[in-house]
């Protein structure tokens, strides 16, 4: 029951200047109170009843009075740490490995529109796979550097049901513009054009090899400045995770006058709905899609370039690191639980993943992906209800509702 | 005449208070229970306080309710509804309230709040489904609800008489696309439909079918007859910008809240507001756009709203935003147009500000502090005033898109 006491703890801090009684994190700086039962010279009897009616109660209020302020401290204290270790060991890792990610991937590019050759190019797509290992590793992670400048777009415009990137790709592509193309031009163009969808489209599409092989076509230079621009944001966002006086000065010690977190609690609560939305995407967008009677592979994230296992498994990854190794699954009580369906979870992406491919040679699903697609959907449905009924319940918060799918 | 009033409103918030004297509350034959169990460290009221706002919620993951709070964050009553709701409408004088459910939506849900066991689900009419919003006619004895005739790709407003179960006795056009809010312009029959200009099909669930051809508009029908007495477009190059939320002053300006659904990173034109008079007489004139101001939004702030405004209100001069996705809400001055004071809040979404009926020319010296209240999906409910930003409460619920005050 210990997390129902660090709920109702959490659930009592509170933005300072509030109406009423002091936060949890006041109570515990301030210094204890002290009582003090004056002597008195009283009858007997009297005695009896002022010690029994006044400071006995008193004398349980103050050893309560202890008891939960040790406990509220030590809960705090056990958030305070989840919250470091959260950053220390999952954010700042996760972020740094994608700027080596897109560093590597640059490198690879840059040879590749040197030497101009199939060689190169296949080096740039095995360096494109690795950076969307690492890219799905974080990609859910929606707050701070993610949420800012539009990079969540930018990064990765999807689903893109209406094929704008092919379409703006195109026609950026039959544009004279497109072999002087800076980083600095792309930004201001379409969020579609600036990310991982159109560097897809340029290393996997029909011709893809010889067009970026050709010295006659932009094609290597635009995927050249895309993956320029992948880096850069890579690179800032990676600043804001390692600068430890911004976000994560308030993640780690939130205060009152703070525009990002006032106390652990909000803290809690976005990293919360950061597991419960990122599961809600994952089931909803990623999986149902591959789903069902008359479903297309090419609903799915990355089709083109058959990393959509990938995508998901390192989404699952991501998901689970936040969930579990931070230590929030362990104090609702559920991890056991949540390992168990965790590793259902790895096992069927497992088959998934040696599969020789998702789709027949018309395209189609095969019985054996579709089969396999259901009881992932079966499980992470399970996940789901379990992080929404019970997870946020036990953590004594609700997750974010609106902000992924409003109206 | 005032003490009438007065006393008309206690007996309706002692009417909606004793609904849930015990913890468990009854509606219809079902019951709810713990819905009084509040969070609220700071505040635990035993009787109904001041102004009441009603809202939709989830409270949990297949649980979703019309919640009646009053303004110190305090449950009163609970309805259960069968799926997502959106918006509500309300007339103080009748007592009447409605809410929608969330697009494509298959119920409003109609109660008296005097006797709020008593509520009615209405499903749409064949070929037709609820857009999230409607407002009553000054009686309250007619209530428009947005709806989508789905085959034609138009949008109509559903007409309802209130005094006969709401039977539908009507529909005209939107003379638009994709209707969302309705509002009707206070002391008139003119109504203000937000056309969203979005295409949707409930064969293909929420997706937007035709974002590349949208084209949003605000349409003023005079209630009586139908007439489309005045109408806007933005320009072309904001055309994917999806005007959905609406709010009048009591001066004769509706402002409205956008919603872009483009790439372009640069793109504004999320708020602005209309002038009635002038929108009239520019439309009798074949004008474009006389009578349509746009806000000049801060660079930054766009950014960070994620260019996704989630709902708007008035008091007074203020003129109150809030931004889901970015987790934000700003007030926009009316005399200046100008920015006046962003507050970071995770999951913003409702918003209510005391009734326009309550206030004079010179407003904002009147309005007291904490007039409008903020719900997030965290469950959060914050009083916005002077003094900036005030957590009131916090329920392990999920507060829905819009917030509404009763009384």
């Amino acid at each position: 029951m210990k997390h129902e006491g660090r709920a109702a703890n959490l659930a009592n801090s509170r933005i300072p200047k509030m109406q009423s009684n002091s936060s949890i994190d006041e109570l515990i700086a301030c210094k204890p109170i002290r009582y003090t039962c004056e002597l008195v010279v009283v009858r007997k009897s009297r005695m009896r009843v002022y010690l029994k009616t006044i400071c006995l109660p008193v004398l349980v209020m103050l050893l309560l009075t202890g008891s939960i302020r040790a406990e509220a401290q030590t809960d705090l204290n056990e958030t305070a740490a989840a919250i470091s270790r959260t950053i220390d060991e999952i954010f700042q890792p996760s972020h740094q490995r994608f700027v080596e990610a897109t560093r590597q991937l640059l490198e690879s590019a840059e040879i590749s529109c040197r030497d101009r050759s199939a060689q190169a190019v296949s080096r740039l797509r095995a360096d494109y796979e690795s950076l969307i290992s690492a890219f799905a590793r974080i990609e859910l992670y929606r707050m701070g550097p993610m949420t800012e400048q539009l990079r969540q777009n930018r990064l990765f415009y999807w689903p893109d049901k209406r094929r704008v990137g092919e379409r703006q790709l195109r026609e950026l592509l039959s544009s004279a513009s497109s072999a002087t193309l800076t980083e600095a031009a792309l930004i201001e163009k379409s969020v579609a054009l600036q990310g991982i969808p159109a560097l897809e489209r340029l290393l996997y599409s029909k011709n893809a090899t010889e067009n970026l092989v050709d010295v006659q076509t932009s094609n290597c230079h635009v995927a050249t400045i895309i993956t320029q621009n992948l880096h850069s944001m890579a690179t800032a966002m990676n600043e804001g995770w390692t600068d430890e006086s911004g976000l994560v000065s308030s993640m780690r010690d939130p205060t009152g006058d703070s525009r990002t977190f006032r106390n652990h609690q909000e803290v809690l609560q976005r990293l919360a709905t950061l597991i419960v939305v990122g599961v809600d995407v994952v089931l909803d967008k990623k999986i149902q899609p591959l789903v069902g009677d008359n479903v297309s592979v090419k609903n799915a994230p990355l089709w083109l370039s058959e990393q959509t296992v990938t995508m998901i498994t390192e989404n699952h990854h991501g998901i689970r690191s936040l969930l579990i190794d931070s230590g929030l699954a362990t104090d609702t009580g559920l991890e056991d639980e949540l390992q168990f369906e965790f590793r259902t979870v790895d096992s069927i992406l497992e088959k998934l993943a040696s599969l020789p491919s998702l789709t027949d040679e018309h395209t189609q699903l095969t019985r054996q992906t579709l089969s396999l697609t259901k009881a992932l959907s079966a499980v992470v449905g399970g996940i789901q209800s379990t992080l929404n009924d019970r997870f946020v319940q036990r953590l004594g918060i609700s997750a974010g509702f609106n902000s992924e799918d409003g109206d | 005449m005032e003490r009438s009033v007065l006393s008309r409103r206690s007996l309706l918030k002692a009417a909606i208070y004793s609904l849930c004297a015990p913890d468990t509350i009854s509606f219809a034959g079902s019951t709810v229970a713990g819905t009084r169990q509040t969070e609220d460290p700071n505040h635990v009221s035993a009787t109904p306080s001041g102004r009441l706002y009603i809202s939709g919620a989830r409270q949990s993951s297949e649980e979703y309710a019309a919640v009646v709070f009053d303004e110190h964050g305090t449950i009163l009553s609970s309805v259960p509804l069968s799926a997502r709701a959106h918006g509500a409408a309300c007339h103080h004088q009748t007592n009447r309230a409605c809410l929608f459910a969330r697009r494509p939506g298959l119920y409003m849900n109609t109660f008296d709040l005097r006797a709020p066991q008593t509520h009615h689900s209405i499903a749409p009419m064949k070929g037709r489904h609820y857009y999230g919003h409607g407002a009553f006619s000054s009686t309250g004895d007619l209530l428009f609800a947005t709806e989508n005739d789905y085959e034609a790709a138009r949008g109509v407003i559903g007409l309802y008489d209130a005094t006969r179960g709401y039977q539908r006795i009507g529909e005209t056009s939107t003379a638009g696309v994709g209707p969302h809010e309705v509002v009707r312009v206070p002391g008139s029959s003119l109504l203000v439909l937000a056309n969203g200009g979005i295409q949707t099909h409930p064969d293909s669930g929420r997706d937007k079918l035709n974002i590349d051809s949208m084209h949003p508009s605000l349409s003023i029908i005079d209630s009586r007859d139908g007439t489309l007495v005045g109408q806007h477009f933005l320009s072309d190059d904001l055309h994917q910008v999806s005007l959905r939320h609406l709010a009048c002053t009591g001066d004769g300006e509706v402002w409205f809240a956008g919603q872009y659904e483009g790439t372009d990173p640069t793109t504004d034109g999320l708020a602005g507001f209309i002038s009635i008079e002038q929108s009239i007489d520019s439309f009798q004139r074949g004008v474009s756009r006389k009578g349509l101001t746009l806000i000049d939004l801060p660079a930054g702030l766009q950014m960070q709203s994620l260019r996704y405004l989630s709902s708007v209100a008035v008091a007074g001069n203020q003129v109150i935003y809030t931004a889901a996705k970015g987790g934000l809400a700003f007030s926009i001055n009316r005399k200046t147009r100008q920015l006046k004071e962003s507050v970071s809040l995770f999951d913003a979404s409702g918003v209510a500000a005391l009734p326009y009926t309550n206030l004079s020319a010179n407003a904002e010296k009147r309005v007291p502090d904490g007039s409008t209240l903020i719900t997030t999906g965290t469950g959060e409910i914050v009083r916005l005033g002077y003094n900036g930003a005030t957590r009131v409460a916090t329920h392990r619920l999920q507060w829905d898109n819009h917030l509404y005050a009763l009384f």
